[in-house]
């Protein structure tokens, strides 16, 4: 590919990031805002959001770590809300043609956001092969920089916000506008309903744990439901 | 806790996380994907998001002691709604910040 394709590859993939972004930066300069309540130095706190890069995780450990929780539990926390980048990087190798941006690097960045917006944009062949992965790359980066940037200005000025306007709401606003879209047929929307009514009911568990146990038995329930409306329409003539 | 558990949660926290997203990127330089697995994975967003999101807006509204019927329940559900009809994240984000700002202050007038 030629320097300019490359180039224009990766800005048309930042500028579909673009409306992405201002949903982002609130939730980003709470995830800033919760590690200072967590009692990270503001430095920690913005290298915390560069290695694990992943706002509802970050946010919730760092209430955990306010909470003083188990390390472990913790730990195990941020595991399984990110286990949905399993599922995206699934996805992701069989769409992007092999390149030149390191397969690491590539992964690091990846991001819910990214994910849906490239993954909608190949299925409907908006972006040329050869061009996919510059695209993704460019998609990523862009979301990464206007994460990290709205995390500092989150550690900076998030005391000044007042607490009236709310923000702690995007977080949740976020995740509906990510999960949604992504309810495209009954097994997954029984998967959501499952996984979300028992996270609720079991939310006083100890160690988080109606977190895992809402999301296994939201997995499991989708994975059945699915098996069982194939069956059925094998069954018919 | 101190500094030496907190950076321990930090990269121990961000180690998985990367192999999560590294995952497949690697498996499928060697082999192709089971197909059953990507079945299981599909389910994963929709269950683990939900898990989060629930609790996420209900649990500060409870342990508030408040109605069900609060701003921040009834701003999410037209959140929900709108980002089923429109699949737009900004548009979700923008109706359901306006919706709760506006359900607050009638809160307060009435």
């Amino acid at each position: 590919m030629t320097a300019s394709r490359s180039r224009s590859a990766f800005l048309s993939g930042a500028l579909a990031s673009l409306p992405i972004i201002p949903g982002l930066i609130p939730f980003a300069m709470i995830a800033g805002m919760a590690a200072l309540d967590a009692g990270m130095h503001p430095l920690t706190a913005q290298l915390y959001s560069m290695i694990v890069f992943a706002g509802a995780s970050q946010i919730a450990a760092a209430q955990l770590i306010a909470h003083h929780a188990e390390p472990l539990v913790i730990i195990l926390t941020i595991w399984i809300i990110n286990l949905r980048f399993v599922m995206y990087s699934a996805s992701l190798s069989t769409k992007l043609p092999s390149s030149k941006i390191p397969k690491p690097l590539q992964a690091y960045v990846m991001t819910d956001q990214s994910f849906v917006i490239c993954a909608g944009m190949f299925d409907q062949n908006q972006v040329r092969i050869e061009d996919r992965a510059t695209f993704y790359f460019g998609s990523s980066v862009a979301l990464w920089l206007a994460w990290q940037l709205a995390t500092g200005l989150g550690i900076v000025f998030g005391s000044v916000i007042p607490a009236s306007w709310s923000l702690d709401f995007g977080v949740w606003l976020c995740f509906i506008a990510i999960m949604i879209p992504g309810l495209r047929d009954f097994p997954a929307v029984i998967a959501a309903l499952v996984g979300g009514s028992l996270g609720l009911a079991l939310h006083g568990l100890p160690f988080n744990l109606g977190l895992v146990a809402g999301s296994v038995a939201g997995i499991t329930t989708g994975y059945f439901c699915e098996k069982r409306l194939a069956q059925k329409s094998e069954v018919r003539p | 806790m101190n500094t030496t558990t907190v950076w321990f949660v930090i990269l121990a926290g961000g180690l998985g996380t990367f192999l999560a997203r590294y995952s497949f990127f690697w498996l499928s330089d060697r082999k192709t994907l089971p197909e059953e697995w990507i079945r299981v994975l599909r389910f994963v967003p929709p269950a683990v998001l939900g898990a989060l999101v629930v609790p996420g807006v209900i649990m500060p509204v409870v342990e508030a002691g408040e109605s069900l019927l609060s701003p921040r329940v009834i701003a999410a559900v037209i959140a929900v709604l709108v980002s089923w009809k429109s699949k737009n994240v900004m548009i979700t984000f923008a109706v359901g910040m306006i919706s709760l700002w506006l359900l607050q202050y009638l809160e307060g007038v009435f």
